[in-house]
């Protein structure tokens, strides 16, 4: 099978001459299509920062990212920005929603973007909305249903165009443990049920732990990469937080 | 040296400037312009006949130009206290990096006094080449030929236009200095944005709002029109308070009514970025409403001033005409001793109030002008300030720079063309309304001094709009 997603020999450098500060140093791995990746690592290992240059929003320094056959790299900006609407789905932590739109209407943006016709628009629409559980704040706006709904209607707009992948920055970070829940079930069953390639950056084991293989970022490199192979989400939280506590992070305490 | 420093801000800064600038320099401009007035040659000409009407006119100016600096040091302080806003984050580094409060003071205070004298410069230019143009259609109005049309350069004006920004200057420095001290480095650090509650206004309101409005405007051009605009009683009254509370309806609901219309038109609104342009709208209604319909009224007025003055002038004229028209030959040589003699005498005698009130009105209706067109660009790029957020989750989900720059020109030309388009409908009607009456003295041409009155706001509202335009774009691409 084809990867989905190749990183070769990927750096990011902050800042120029001087102060020169690197955040990603010769990362490869690659994702094929249907896995559940997960990123995980202490604060400023670069989680971000891969993510970001994933997703075209930053340019990377050195080394290539190629996603369906494309090196990302070398687009020109018209190219990624229809990059970005037609082959990728992003989830990110807060700002997601755009305030004055309403659910339905943020969930038809990426669609309307895309210029799909208003019939296919709207059936597509409630279906991925009744998807997440969000079929009934359709008409209310992003301010009047709760955090966790919030993050449910920004994946429906992830998925809604159906993306080669779907990129999600700590979806959860800003959620109760039962939203997080929530929101981590359906992109298990969308990720089992419709084949969607997931690729999700935590802080938090937990989370983690609905993965099928997580990649553990230290100091900007590849730590470790864990699979869960057969093991049931209990004894592949274990083995995360083992990895955890050797990188020395912070998620073994009870804070 | 800091002269340097803040010479190099300001020339790299100027578009942050550019709207500052744009207003202190237009001000420059039309002040300089009407205070120039006594050099201007059909005030000489007038001066033979008539000294004390001259002295009267300027005297009229000169009362009028107090008004006029104050609200233009409104203006400037409002800018100014935009462009503050917009660099908090620079001055705040420059604390951080160890200038004293004192000579950052002093920096700012080098930076007004630079684009001050830049603003100054190249407004008395302007005003030179706009007086110009004034001389050229005074003279038209009052058919005189005068051979030589040369720049009127009138050094007191200079002096007194000098004089009087300076006051302006000092006044905004002493606000700068104050909002310098006052604020502490951390304030200057992180934008104060204060999180707007967005209410999202019921849609059945909003058309409920609008059809009301335009009911009520409607009603009262019913009694403008049918009434006329001399009968200055209790029926005028109730005529210009339904039509500010009509104004204000209109331009409350106007955007709901749109945004329920376009809904019911799904291929319209479901194309492009037409939902988040009419959604964000909307969704702004609330803070822009009362704005929207000062500014409405602003340009009503410097639209009516502007073009009633210049028809009077024109209608003044043709009762001459008929007065003239009306006489024997033999009459005149009784009265005048000869054609060429009438001619120069009667036109003389109306000369002086014909004057007056074109200068007032035109002095009037281009500060009018130019308040609302600098208001309402500071406003609306002080929301694009706010809009970055939601451009940037735009561009995150990949529309193209070209769809996001035409969501920010239509944002921004709804903004600027639709309190223009309704003062121009008040004012249509209005001018109609005045008509009837000009007409009752003589013929009134609004043809041409319409066209005059057009050609103004446009140079005026169109440079305003299209710097506000560029400068939402920069703001919304800097950031990314
Ligand atoms: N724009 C930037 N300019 C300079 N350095 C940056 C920038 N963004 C990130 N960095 C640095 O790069 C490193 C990685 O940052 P990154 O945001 O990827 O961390 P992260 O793993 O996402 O951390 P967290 O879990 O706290 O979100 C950090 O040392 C950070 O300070
Ligand atoms: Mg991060």
């Amino acid at each position: 099978m084809e990867p989905i997603l190749t990183a070769v020999q990927l750096k990011k450098v902050y800042g120029g001459r001087g102060n020169q500060s690197s955040a990603l140093s010769d990362v490869n791995f690659k994702v094929f299509p249907g896995e559940f990746t997960g990123i995980m690592g202490a604060s400023g290992s670069g989680k971000t920062t891969l993510l970001n240059c994933i997703s075209t929003i930053d340019r990377p320094t050195g080394g290539s990212i190629i996603v369906d056959g494309q090196d990302v790299t070398a687009l020109k900006p018209a190219a990624l920005s229809s990059f970005r609407r037609e082959r990728l789905g992003f989830v990110f932590q807060d700002c997601n929603l755009l305030d004055t739109l309403t659910v339905f209407e943020n969930i038809a943006l990426a669609l309307t973007i895309l210029k799909t016709p208003v019939s296919e628009l709207k059936s597509s629409v409630r279906e991925t909305a009744n998807l997440l559980g969000i079929g009934d704040v359709l008409d209310k706006f992003p301010y009047q249903i709760s955090g966790g709904q919030r993050q449910r209607a920004a994946a429906a707009r992830a998925i809604i165009t159906k993306p080669a992948l779907l990129l999600a920055d700590e979806p959860t970070g800003a959620l109760d443990s039962k939203s997080a829940r929530l929101l981590l079930e359906r992109l298990d069953e969308l990720n089992r049920e419709r084949g969607a390639t997931i690729l999700m950056v935590t802080h938090d084991a937990f989370t983690a732990s609905w993965c099928r293989r997580i990649l553990f970022l230290k100091d900007g490199s590849i730590y470790a990469v864990l699979d869960r192979g057969e093991a049931d989400r209990q004894d592949f939280f274990h083995r995360i937080m083992e990895i955890v506590s050797e990188l020395g992070g912070d998620e073994t305490h009870v804070s | 040296m800091f002269l340097k420093l803040a010479l190099r801000n300001v020339t790299r800064g100027m578009r942050d400037y550019s709207v500052y600038f744009l207003t202190l320099t237009f001000g420059v401009c039309v002040f300089y312009m009407f205070n120039s007035l006594g050099s201007q040659p059909a005030m000489t000409i007038l001066a033979s006949s008539d000294a004390g009407m001259v002295k009267d006119i300027l005297l009229y100016m000169d009362v009028l130009s107090v008004f006029v600096s104050v609200v233009l040091a409104c203006l400037v302080l409002y800018a100014n206290r935009f462009m503050l806003r917009r660099r908090k984050k620079e001055l705040g580094t420059y604390l951080l990096l160890g200038l004293p409060l004192s000579k950052l003071s002093l920096l700012l205070f080098c930076e007004v006094l630079l684009i001050g004298i830049l603003a100054l410069v190249t407004g008395i230019a302007l005003g030179i080449f706009g007086s110009l143009g004034l001389s050229a259609l005074t003279l038209s109005l009052f058919q005189i030929d005068v051979p030589q049309l040369g720049f009127v350069f009138s050094g007191s004006s200079v002096g007194k236009t000098i004089l009087y920004f300076s006051v302006m200057f000092l006044v905004v420095m002493v606000f700068n200095q104050i909002s310098v001290a006052r604020r502490k480095l951390i304030d200057l650090m992180t934008d104060e944005r204060k999180n707007e509650v967005l209410k999202n206004q019921s849609l059945p309101f909003s058309v409920l709002h609008f059809l009301l409005g335009v009911a009520l405007l409607l009603s009262a051009y019913a009694i403008l029109l049918l009434r006329g605009i001399l009968a200055l009683d209790k029926w005028f009254l109730v005529m210009l308070f339904i039509g500010a509370l009509g104004t204000l309806l209109f331009f409350r609901g106007l955007s709901g009514f749109i945004l329920q219309l376009c809904r019911r038109h799904e291929t319209l609104y479901y194309k492009n970025l037409n939902m988040f342009v009419l959604r964000q709208w909307s969704g702004k209604i609330h803070s822009t409403y009362l704005s929207m319909t000062v500014i409405c009224i602003m340009l009503l007025l410097a639209i009516g001033i502007s073009a009633c003055s210049l028809g009077l002038n024109n209608a003044v004229d043709s009762s001459v005409q008929t007065y003239i028209s009306s006489m024997s030959t033999q009459e005149i040589q009784d009265i005048y001793g000869g054609y060429d003699n009438m001619l120069q005498s009667v036109y003389l005698e109306t000369a002086g109030s014909k004057l007056l009130v074109l200068y007032m009105g035109l002095y009037l209706g281009m500060i009018f002008l130019l308040s609302s067109a600098a208001v309402l660009a500071l406003q609306q790029l002080s929301q694009t300030a706010d809009n970055i957020v939601r451009y940037q989750i735009l561009a995150r989900l990949g529309t193209e720079e070209r769809m996001r720059g035409r969501a920010v020109f239509a944002q921004i030309f709804l903004a600027f063309f639709l309190p223009l388009a309704l003062a121009v409908v008040h004012a249509a009607v209005g001018i109609t309304a005045a008509n009837s009456v000009i007409a009752q003295v003589g013929q009134l041409d609004t043809g041409a001094s319409s066209v005059l009155t057009a050609c103004f706001i446009l140079v005026i509202y169109g440079t305003y709009f299209l710097l506000t335009f560029l400068g939402s774009r920069r703001i919304l691409r800097e950031r990314r």
